[in-house]
């Protein structure tokens, strides 16, 4: 059975490359383009894995992370913060804020979908 | 002689105190006995009246009852019993109120009439037979004459006498009349008469003429009254009756004797203390009076002393005083001079004693002085003035003279006294100053201006200098916050390029892992040249960030237990394709299989990839080796080559930013020169050191120590 991954995702291209890349490895996809939309999607769609970007323009990754966690989700979803390299501190806020696990940008494609599923087998 | 002994004696308040008491309550006790002998006279007097006075109504009544009885016993015996006895009994019975009963009883003792009839129904009732009336009634007939028996226990209640009279006809007993007196209500009328003062207790008794014993009657035993007895002889019997006083009348001489007695004490003690009282004043006063004499004549020695001192002080400070004084009294007379004066002067003591002081005056100012000394004396206020001594050897001493008035607790004018000083010198500067004073001035106006040019100088130099310090800040605020501003840019350009090099790596993968389809050799070949060039590039990127941070000091580190061992092999897996590439062998020596290290995880594998990979990167040949000790709660890393090495001279140079060493080199090695910067900075913040030893030619060994923390070693 396929997974349904949530991706929230400003950036256009990344939104494209992360979507290929996952459908590419059977997984259906759900676009989100900013903090709200996201939110609202995660509650209609129930997803197993949320992708989420730490830098959005309308709201901290880590407020969408810590409302998704603690606002009504299914304790089973996998919430995954999409950091950027060398932004010190990240990785630990984003598990206090609730996410089971992190993956740095630029994303290597050869590993991505590896160590994505490496965090959701382990939570 | 003797009266004054006994004076002395009663001076002493214990003796005194006795005597009162003794003499007092000899009174008192003599005032009590006789108060006793008078009260005992008036009681036996009042006792004889009152039993006088009973006497007498007790006989009254014995003549009613006899009347009584014999108006009835002639009735019978005239008229025979008549008819209308109790009418008759009516008229008997009003004439004493202490008539009971009337009777009449016949000639075998049986009681025929009787009036009232109330409570005395004993009609028929034979009294000869009753063992309580039969003597009396019995004597009566003997004695065939009245007869009063009694005092007896009446049947109905109470005490009575009964009287008879009998009755003969015709020479004939036939009976006998009988009127019964109620005792008791007469005795208690009397008690009710004298209850008011209550003070005598009635009683009465019989003497049984056979037995001579008493019978005691209105229940009262008065067996231990005998003294108060007093007899009554009645034909029939004697009756004694009692009357006692009450106990009071003796013992109010008794009470007056003890509070006689307690006079007595309390006159006693009264004198003993006033007595003691006075003694004790004079004592205290006395004691008073020698203690304040004993002040007084301390407080004379000390005054004494203190004057003489006094004296003696302003004799010395006067002698020796470098100045002349003098006294004067209120007429102006002079009373005392110095040593000083007299050394101005030239003149003795003697001399200038009275009006003689004026001749130590110089002859030129000898009237004015006079003068104003006048002046003052008849103003009586201060004098001052500026004068000229004349010594007799002709030397002229000038003086500056001033007199205080000398005044008593009244304020009342006594004398002066004076202090002249020698003012000599002073007058002689004062005529040279003079001259000096206008050279003076002059020059003053000169240095004026001087300084007045020097100051303006100054205040533009000043003027200057805040300036200049002024544009200092202004170039230190600009230096600063171009220092900021280079910081914000390269962490902003750092992230900004990120973002399409995201892109650029994320896409160029996602083409060679042939999603799109497949790619001909020559692609792959180009696609992986624009990976591993981005893959720099991102690296650049890195760096240079890292770099930007470390000098804004905006680094930050987050500590987390993790196996340090694991890190290195992870590492070393990580770089060993390119080691292999230029055949070269990385090996690792580590004794632990686990390390736990509380550091950050992350900084410390870039420090180690930075280090292997430069260990690689200016290596062609030998092994690679990465050694770890642990070393007094730190864990020490050595990443060992046999590579090109460093020179003495380059060492010091390697952890400085954006250098490499030697342009040559540089070119033919990637990278930033950052690396080791970076590294050292790391390793700082995370509480370690790095250091180098290199030999040129031989190879490099770059150490690094980092504190175990928290963690525990397994």
């Amino acid at each position: 059975m396929e997974k349904t991954i949530l991706i929230i995702e400003d950036n256009e291209q990344n939104m494209y490359m992360l979507s290929y890349l996952l459908t590419q490895n059977n997984y259906t996809i759900i676009k989100a383009y900013n903090g709200l939309d996201g939110l609202r999607l995660a509650h209609e769609n129930n997803p197993e894995i949320i992708l989420i970007d730490i830098q959005l323009p309308d709201m901290d990754g880590y407020e969408i992370c810590n409302k998704l966690r603690y606002n009504g989700l299914p304790k089973d979803t996998t919430i995954i913060a999409v950091t950027s390299y060398a932004m010190g501190g990240d990785r630990e806020k984003a598990i206090e804020a609730g996410a089971d696990g992190y993956l740095e940008k630029p994303i290597n494609p050869e590993t991505f979908v590896k160590d994505m599923e490496k965090i959701v087998r382990e939570k | 002689m003797k009266s004054t002994a006994i004076y002395h004696f009663l001076k002493k308040p214990l003796a005194a105190g006795c005597t009162a008491f003794i003499i007092l309550l000899f009174i008192t006790q003599y005032i009590a006995y006789q108060k006793y002998l008078i009260n005992e006279n008036e009681q036996k007097k009042e006792i004889n009246n009152e039993v006088n006075l009973i006497k007498e109504k007790l006989q009254t009544l014995v003549m009613f009852s006899y009347s009584a009885t014999k108006t009835l016993a002639y009735i019978v015996e005239r008229n025979g019993i008549p008819s209308d006895f109790d009418s008759i009994a009516i008229e008997l019975l009003s004439q004493q109120k202490y008539f009971d009963v009337v009777e009449l009883v016949d000639s075998k003792g049986f009681i025929t009439h009787v009036y009232p009839l109330k409570d005395n129904d004993v009609v028929g009732f034979n009294i000869i037979q009753s063992p309580t009336s039969s003597s009396g009634a019995l004597a009566t007939i003997e004695r065939e004459d009245f007869f009063i028996a009694g005092p007896v226990r009446l049947k109905q209640g109470g005490i009575g006498m009964i009287s008879r009279q009998p009755i003969s006809i015709d020479g004939k007993f036939s009976g006998f009349s009988a009127v019964i007196t109620k005792l008791s209500t007469f005795f208690n009328d009397l008690n009710l008469d004298t209850s008011t003062e209550n003070r005598f207790i009635y009683g009465l008794s019989r003497v049984n003429l056979e037995t001579g014993e008493e019978e005691y009657f209105l229940e009262k035993d008065m067996s231990a009254y005998k003294e108060f007895a007093v007899p009554i002889e009645m034909d029939f019997g004697e009756w004694k009756l009692y009357v006692v006083p009450m106990q009071e009348t003796v013992n109010n001489a008794l009470w007056f004797a003890i509070f006689g007695l307690i006079v007595a004490l309390l006159g006693a003690w009264g004198i003993w203390y006033f007595l003691g009282q006075s003694e004790r004043i004079n004592n205290l006063i006395t004691v008073k009076l020698i203690e304040q004499e004993s002040e007084l004549k301390a407080l004379y020695e000390t005054s004494k002393a203190r004057i003489e001192k006094s004296e003696l002080m302003y004799r010395t400070l006067t002698s020796n005083a470098p100045v002349a004084i003098f006294n004067m009294n209120e007429v102006g007379e002079c009373t005392y001079v110095n040593e000083e004066w007299m050394k101005y002067s030239g003149m003795s003591f003697d001399e200038a004693m009275g009006f003689g002081f004026q001749y130590a005056l110089h002859p030129d100012d000898r009237e004015r002085v006079l003068r104003e000394w006048e002046e003052a004396v008849l103003k009586s206020s201060e004098f001052k003035s500026e004068l000229r001594f004349q010594h007799k050897n002709g030397k002229v001493t000038w003086l500056e003279a001033k007199a205080t008035k000398l005044s008593d607790v009244n304020k009342k004018l006594y004398g002066y006294i004076g202090i002249a000083a020698d003012i000599t010198e002073r007058i002689d500067h004062e005529k040279e100053s003079l001259n000096y004073k206008s050279n003076l001035e002059e020059l003053v106006s000169l240095r004026t201006e001087e300084l007045k040019d020097s100051k303006d100088a100054l205040l533009n130099l000043l003027e200057d200098l805040n300036f200049q310090s002024a544009e200092l800040e202004k170039e230190k605020v600009k230096a600063q916050s171009a220092d900021l501003m280079k910081s914000a840019f390269l962490a902003t350009m750092s992230h900004e390029l990120r973002t399409p090099m995201n892109s650029i790596i994320g896409f160029t993968g996602i083409l060679l892992k042939e999603y799109a389809g497949p790619l001909t050799k020559e692609q792959r070949k180009q696609l992986s040249m624009v990976k591993n060039s981005s893959q720099h590039l991102l690296g650049l990127i890195n760096d240079i960030l890292d770099i930007s941070k470390i000098e804004a000091g905006k680094l930050k580190v987050s500590m987390y237990p993790f196996n340090y061992v694991k890190t290195i092999e992870k590492t070393i897996d990580f770089l060993v394709p390119q080691a292999e590439k230029k055949g070269l062998q990385l090996c690792s020596e580590i004794v632990e299989n686990a390390i736990i290290l509380d550091s950050d995880e992350r900084r410390v594998e870039q420090v180690l990839l930075n280090l292997l990979s430069n260990a690689i990167k200016f290596s062609n040949k030998g092994t690679i080796q990465v050694k770890v000790a642990i070393v007094d709660n730190a864990v020490v890393t050595q990443v060992i080559d046999q590579g090109i090495g460093i020179g003495k001279k380059d060492i010091n140079k390697l952890f400085v930013p954006f250098i490499q060493l030697e342009g040559g080199i540089s070119r033919s090695h990637e990278g930033t020169g950052l690396g080791l910067a970076i590294s050292k900075s790391l390793i700082e913040k995370l509480g370690g050191t790095i250091r180098v030893q290199s030999k040129k030619g031989i190879g490099s060994n770059f150490t690094f120590t980092l504190p175990i923390g928290e963690g525990d070693k397994e």
